[in-house]
């Protein structure tokens, strides 16, 4: 029985492609985690298939790009996800990473004052060049050096809360809540992409407008030990 | 990849359109056909109909080129259709180029037998020639087996080493030839040196990478500096056969070193696994090879349309004053021409029952076919122009002087935190970035990039194994490697690359590298005025987020229309003068064609005009010109665009040039293998194939 071209299309509606962006070694390291294993088993199953290109994956040496597959209320999500240079020098190369996301993670050091400022300019930055389409997480890392804190969670949250945001407080060194944020943002961004949907209205907007994708930028500054703490795991 | 939220394609959608259908109507023939050929093509099980050679059309300006192969190197033909200006000229050495290509796999065995029998000769070594024999025998059966699932006319008794098959409407009015040329391959000039061109610049360097490692690692490890486990069978099997022919390359200079029986046995077993490889894939380049030869064929619709653009390209490449405009363009054409092939009946002939491909790895050969048919015989050109917009706006000079900069920086100053390449995988690089300078197609050239990516992170892991890298890190290593490589070509390479990839692809892996890699290239033109620089490159980058948003909307526009553009000839001032192809949408009116008459022949007050078997048509301004051209009676029409004064009734009465040859009957075009399963309404197909 042959498929037509629409038949086959249409196969495919439950699934959707968003791509995140990252820069926090320490998230990322812990995510990457759980990724080793499941990377290994996509590479022989897809070997041949061109929808995701050939993987060049290479044990825990690159940490730059990463996909994740999720399944959320019965829809499989496979997150693209970029890492950002989040270093000054690059900071003028954010745009090329982030233009095409639907969100971002924007990762401050909660003993670290000035990084959270640094994540005020990157909201700054966003929502100006990409408006309130894209989804904004602001995560506070490293709870497990709470007696260190010099960014308050309320000072946090309430931030967050006045751009549109939402704040998360996470650990990579004892992997904590990074799961979570990553489930909770694609839902946001699943939700945000459907009602741009719908306000084109009758899906004429095919995959252009759908196809950005998710990116999280971290803004962890490079002189945190940020891989001390963490290449234990 | 890309999966959008949406539903697919907005215009195939039968129901909802109902009523603009009727409105359409009125204007002209050309809308209704097209939205009922979709509604068949999409609604209805495609009936597998063959392409009706195209009735008014195909208006081949060119007669098929003849069919003996031609010798020189590739390159050399691909450069002459780079520098074809005149239109013919460039088209005709496009078309040796693109036969070339289409033989390539014949080719590439041949040469490997080519390799295998010069060493014969010299070595006087039995075995080798009857494994040379085999060789031949089996690429016999191979196209003899081909030619009969494609069911085409028994091909003329092969010599013993065929050239690819010929399609048939191709073969019968040129070549009576052409079963003759390929039993020349045993002269002189076939010797090794003359197939392994492309790849062996490149590639022998590579050789020299190899030899120090010892040679039983050589024989037996296929590419072991190829990174990942993941590649492709058909790359897998590409480096194999490269190997193979880089083992023979390599062990040719040493001509005085006696070859033993076991190297003999161990090429023969590793020609039966590149064998077996081959039979895996051989339906999929079976479907590509038939693809590419329908873009190829000029009396087929799609033929023509990939014709035309072309040459619509090579003629209005110049007029662009941005390369993003440009190269845009050209994606764009290719992604209307992929979506209309996966709609067409043409498409749904050529697919096998027996091999169901899933709509991803459908689209994915469709497209490497298209970078084969499209892309190829563009690519010198497009590098040319590309080469002179950035030497005029000053940005390959700019890269080029801060390339002294950045290397004349410490590893510190470039914010370097890890160990950085070595020498030996510094050339390892550099070949895999000239490698994908060589490519054409956008997704080889990324394939090529990974690889150098891999052997970066490889480097990298030196000094802290266990580390992940993320872009801070890597970055600074990317742009250290690149400060040491041909910057310029790469400049180019990666403009080619992002605009033309296919966009389905634009957020994959190789994409980010691909960004990661136009960051490194941004950041080493602005580096040594670090300051002022970061403002700078801002705006730059914001233009780019805009041409980027464009771009989406562009191909949304261009999507919801659901149409495919169509090209058109037209002349200037008279009949066979001067000419042009231009782009039309099925929407463009006469009106508005003679508007872009004027700007392309620059002459204001001329009008224009249709010729139909050299007497002049009355046309109204309001007529849609699609439809006018699917009015006409195949070749016998010509629009002219010339002077108000000049007396309509006055052209020349002969036949304009551009006429196709005659049309040989219809039988002869169908390849068997379309021949029709399903002939109810002739009528309406026929047309709708033709104005869609």
């Amino acid at each position: 029985m042959k498929k037509t071209y629409r038949d086959m299309k249409k196969s495919y509606i439950g699934q959707l492609y968003l791509c995140v962006c990252f820069v926090a070694s320490a998230v990322w390291r812990s995510l990457d985690e759980d990724e080793d294993q499941r990377a290994l088993q996509v590479r022989r199953g897809q070997r041949g298939s061109h929808v995701n290109e050939p993987r060049h994956h290479t044990r825990r040496a690159q940490a730059s790009f990463l996909t994740k597959k999720l399944n959320i209320t019965g829809k499989r999500v496979n997150l693209a996800i970029w890492d950002t240079a989040g270093q000054e020098r690059f900071h003028a190369l954010g745009p090329i990473y982030y233009r095409d996301s639907n969100g971002a993670i924007l990762v401050y050091d909660i003993t670290d004052e000035d990084s959270f400022q640094k994540v005020k300019n990157w909201v700054k930055e966003l929502r100006k060049m990409l408006g309130n389409e894209i989804c904004l997480c602001i995560v506070g890392n490293k709870i497990d050096l709470d007696k260190d804190r010099h960014v308050s969670v309320e000072e946090a949250e309430s931030y967050a809360e006045s751009v549109g945001a939402k704040h998360y407080h996470t650990s990579a060194k004892l992997n904590k809540g990074i799961e979570e944020l990553f489930l909770d943002l694609c839902k946001r961004m699943m939700e945000t992409a459907q009602a741009e949907e719908r306000l084109k209205g009758n899906g004429a907007s095919q995959s252009a407008s759908s196809r950005r994708g998710v990116q999280i930028v971290d803004d962890e500054p490079q002189a945190t030990p940020a891989g001390g703490c963490c290449s234990s795991g | 990849m890309g999966l959008p939220f949406s539903p697919p394609p907005p215009s195939p959608q039968p129901l909802s359109s109902a009523t603009p259908e009727a409105e359409r109507k009125e204007e002209g023939k050309g809308g209704v056909v097209e939205r009922e050929e979709r509604k068949l093509a999409l609604t209805s099980p495609p009936p597998s109909r063959p392409p009706v050679p195209p009735q008014g059309r195909a208006a081949p300006p060119l007669p098929p080129a003849p069919l003996c192969r031609t010798s020189p190197s590739r390159k050399s033909s691909e450069r002459v259709a780079g520098e074809g200006t005149e239109r013919e000229k460039g088209q005709n050495a496009a078309k040796k180029a693109e036969r070339e290509e289409g033989g390539e796999q014949g080719e590439r065995r041949k040469s490997k037998s080519g390799l295998l029998f010069e060493q014969d000769s010299r070595d006087q070594h039995q075995a080798v020639e009857e494994e040379e024999e085999k060789e031949g025998e089996g690429r016999g059966n191979e196209e003899e087996k081909e030619d009969k699932v494609r069911a085409s006319p028994p091909c003329p008794p092969p010599g013993k080493k065929p050239s690819r098959p010929v399609p048939p409407p191709r073969k019968k009015p040129t070549s009576p030839n052409s079963p003759a040329s390929p039993n020349q391959p045993r002269g002189a000039n076939q010797s090794a040196p003359i197939k392994v061109p492309p790849a062996s610049p490149a590639r022998r360097p590579d050789v020299s990478l190899y030899s120090p490692q010892g040679g039983a690692i050589l024989a037996t490890q296929p590419d072991s500096s190829s990174t990942s486990s993941a590649e492709e069978d058909v790359e897998l099997n590409q480096e194999l056969e490269q190997n193979h022919s880089r083992l023979a390359e390599s062990r040719s200079p040493k001509a005085a070193v006696r070859r033993t029986s076991t190297t003999v046995m161990l090429d023969r077993a590793r020609y039966r696994l590149s064998t077996v490889l081959t039979g895996l894939i051989s339906h999929e380049r079976r479907l590509t090879q038939r693809i590419v030869e329908l873009a190829r064929d000029p009396f087929s619709y799609f033929g023509n349309l990939v014709k035309e653009h072309r040459a619509f390209t090579l003629e209005t490449m110049s007029s662009h004053s941005s390369s993003t405009e440009m190269l845009q363009e050209i994606r764009q054409m290719m992604t209307q021409l992929k979506s209309y092939l996966l709609q067409s009946t043409e498409l749904q002939a050529m697919l096998e029952p027996q091999h169901q491909y899933t709509q991803d790895k459908l689209e994915s050969i469709v497209e490497a076919a298209l970078c084969k048919s499209v892309l190829k015989p563009l690519k010198e050109s497009i590098y040319q122009r590309l080469e002179k917009l950035h030497t005029g706006d000053g940005g390959l000079k700019q890269l080029a002087q801060n390339q002294s900069v950045v290397l004349g920086s410490t590893t510190t100053a470039l914010g370097i935190t890890t160990a950085v390449p070595e020498a030996s995988s510094m050339e390892k690089i550099s070949i895999k970035l000239n490698n994908l300078h060589q490519e054409y197609s956008p997704q080889k050239k990324i394939e090529q990039l990974l690889k150098a990516c891999k052997i970066i992170y490889d480097s990298m892991s030196i000094s802290c194994p266990g580390r992940a890298h993320g872009a801070d890190d890597f970055l600074p290593v990317m742009m250290y490697v690149l400060a040491r490589s041909n910057l310029c070509a790469l400049q180019l390479d990666v403009e080619y690359m992002m605009e033309l990839m296919d966009p389905s692809l634009t957020l994959g892996e190789g994409s980010y590298y691909l960004t990661t890699t136009y960051g490194a290239l941004e950041h080493i033109k602005t580096f040594d005025q670090q300051r002022s620089a970061t403002r700078q490159l801002s705006r730059e980058v914001q233009d780019s987020i805009h041409r980027w948003e464009r771009r989406r909307t562009f191909n949304q526009e261009r999507t919801s229309q659901g149409s495919i553009r169509d090209f058109l000839t037209v002349c200037c001032p008279e009949i066979g003068a001067d000419p042009k192809t231009l782009g039309v949408l099925p929407t463009t009116t006469i009106q508005q064609l003679s508007e872009q008459c004027a700007a392309r022949f620059e002459q204001d007050s001329y009008t224009l005009s249709v010729y139909i078997d050299g007497v002049h048509h009355p046309v109204a301004q309001t007529e849609l010109a699609l439809s006018v051209k699917s009015g006409c009676q195949p070749g016998a029409y010509c629009f002219v665009y010339h002077p108000a004064d000049q007396p309509a009734d006055a052209p020349p009465r002969r036949t304009c040039p551009l006429d196709p040859p005659p049309a040989p009957p219809v039988e002869c075009f169908i390849p068997a293998d379309m021949a029709p399963a399903d002939t109810e309404e002739p009528g309406v197909e026929e047309e709708s194939l033709i104005s869609l």
